[in-house]
């Protein structure tokens, strides 16, 4: 018992390394320009990558993050009543849906981009219309599984009750519903925004210069020599997606607290 | 006048029929059970009165009124169902509150018919509490108390006593009578066990295969009916000398000790 409570605490540290590691790496890169072979510590402080990004992409991590915070929340508004619908299907229908809904995950993102792309000009669809629906295309399947799987777990009885108690949907939906399923919708959104924020290749294709997210722009110095700029890009990708992510978890909570609903 | 009428109610999913062609109705303060064996059909007949579901044909009248194509939030009928879903994340006195709030009762009103049920229901001191923190004929109980705190025409109760023990059980029926009794509730209780409707129901029907085989007072189902089915599920009735009754198929055969040596040998 010991022995496994060691070997347990010893892959939890391990994990904790792996974990921590490369964004240790990235920390020390962001405040330091070199690290030589032949030196102990890192070399030539400098703050050049936080002023570059303030200065000219600043803007364009927050419009990112916005965009995938609108596509995390598209997908709830998709998803739910989906999952809320698929999940008492039962029989053969059931098996089929399952397979169909985890092909998005399995097709590769470059074929469907392409074979889209044509689609989207025969149809004269540019800007970041287009964008967003690849978006959507590959984040909802992810946000979808976890709703189908806690609608499932969980059923529908609890919003059939408040009806059947005399509530109309949205108060069913709202008081009863919503904070039920308030954890896995929070997960749901934060998979569709992960997926959504980390896309780059769909920007590069159907973005054109004026919908190159951050992941385009990250990637490009990711490609470069500069490792001092592109630490400072990584930590504020990071930085972005946490603060979107911690939001999520507030927005939960607060919510959480608020629906002590009905104290006589 | 009866307060619930079911006429000609029909409900098929797919090639199979679920319900079929089945009518009864329900005197106002009465508790009528509809009894059968497992996949008879009673849950469903008790989803398309709340309006859960919508019936491929047939009527739903409360008092006289035709409710069949009401949604089920504007019916006057609350079911408890087997699995009470007591919303987790709302106190007792939350859960009790909710069905008020939402047909507008709130203030002082609210507050004085959850304490008067509450205390009926022998609950007081668990409002506070969540249904997690509650055992099993706890929260039964305070499913009971989330139904009847908005007076609804009809209560209606599916397998109230599935679950508990032997012992609650009996506590539980006797309570769940006098509450019926007392405050003149209108129920449809369904069960597939025969003592639980032979206890409370006033009338009981016989469901099978989704239809309604056989409705009468309990009194007139000591002796044989003459319906093959009901008969076969009913087995014989034994009358007690206090004037209870006995299943005679419930009763245990003493085992004989000899035959237990025999066996081990």
């Amino acid at each position: 018992m010991k022995a496994r409570k060691v070997f347990a605490r010893i892959l939890a540290v391990l994990f904790l390394i792996f974990l921590l590691m490369p964004f240790l790496g990235m920390l020390v890169f962001s405040v330091f320009s070199r690290w030589p072979i032949d030196s102990l510590l890192p070399q030539t402080p400098t703050f050049r990558g936080f002023t570059a990004f303030f200065s000219k992409d600043a803007g364009n991590a927050l419009s990112t993050a916005l965009f995938s915070v609108a596509v995390g929340l598209t997908t709830l508004v998709i998803g739910i009543p989906a999952a809320k619908g698929l999940a008492g299907l039962k029989g053969p229908l059931k098996a089929v849906l399952d397979v169909i809904l985890v092909l998005p995950m399995l097709l590769p993102v470059v074929s469907v981009s392409i074979g889209s792309h044509k689609l989207f000009l025969a149809f004269r669809l540019t800007g970041s219309v287009p964008v967003f629906i690849m978006h959507l295309y590959f984040s909802l399947p992810y946000a979808f599984k976890i709703l189908y799987s806690a609608y499932r777990a969980l059923g529908n009885s609890f919003g059939v009750t408040a009806r059947n108690l005399g509530a109309g949907p949205v108060r069913s939906f709202l008081y009863v519903e919503a904070p039920v399923f308030l954890p896995a919708y929070t997960s749901a959104f934060i998979m569709g925004f992960v997926v959504s924020y980390s896309q780059y290749f769909i920007n590069l294709l159907l973005g054109g210069a004026k919908n190159m997210n951050y992941s385009v722009i990250l990637s490009q110095l990711l490609t470069g020599s500069d490792r001092h700029l592109a630490s400072v890009y990584s930590l504020m990708y990071l930085l972005f997606g946490g603060v979107a992510v911690g939001l999520a978890f507030l927005v939960r909570s607060l919510a959480e607290r608020r629906v002590k609903y009905g104290r006589a | 006048m009866a307060e619930l009428e079911v006429k000609g109610l029909k409900f098929r999913t797919g090639a199979k029929t679920i319900v079929d062609d089945v009518s009864f109705s329900v005197k106002d303060r009465e508790m009528f059970v509809l009894c059968g064996p497992s996949g008879a059909g009673k849950t469903s007949i008790l989803r398309l009165i709340t309006g859960e579901w919508a019936p491929d044909s047939g009527e739903v009248l409360l008092s006289g009124e035709n409710i069949t194509k009401l949604p089920m939030q504007k019916r006057d009928t609350v079911l408890v169902s087997q699995s009470n879903n007591l919303f987790p994340h709302f106190t007792v006195r939350e859960n009790a509150a909710f069905g008020l709030k939402a047909r507008k009762i709130g203030g002082n009103e609210a507050r004085e018919r959850i304490g008067y049920y509450a205390e009926k229901c022998g609950i007081t001191e668990l409002l506070d509490r969540y249904p997690s923190e509650l055992s099993g004929g706890q929260q039964k109980l305070a499913a009971i108390l989330r139904a009847i705190v908005v007076k609804p025409k009809v209560l209606l109760l599916d397998e109230p006593f599935t679950g508990l023990d032997n012992n609650l059980v009996c506590r539980m029926r006797e309570f769940c009578l006098r509450l019926q009794r007392e405050n003149g509730i209108t129920a449809v209780m369904i069960t597939h066990s025969k003592e639980d409707a032979f206890f409370m129901g006033q009338r009981i029907g016989f469901l099978f295969d989704g239809r309604l085989e056989l409705t009468a007072p309990v009194t007139e189902l000591y002796e044989k009916t003459g319906n093959e089915k009901v008969d076969r599920f009913l087995g014989e009735i034994v009358k007690t000398a206090d004037g209870g009754f006995v299943f005679a198929d419930k009763v245990l055969r003493s085992f004989d000790p000899e035959d237990r040596n025999e066996d081990s040998k």
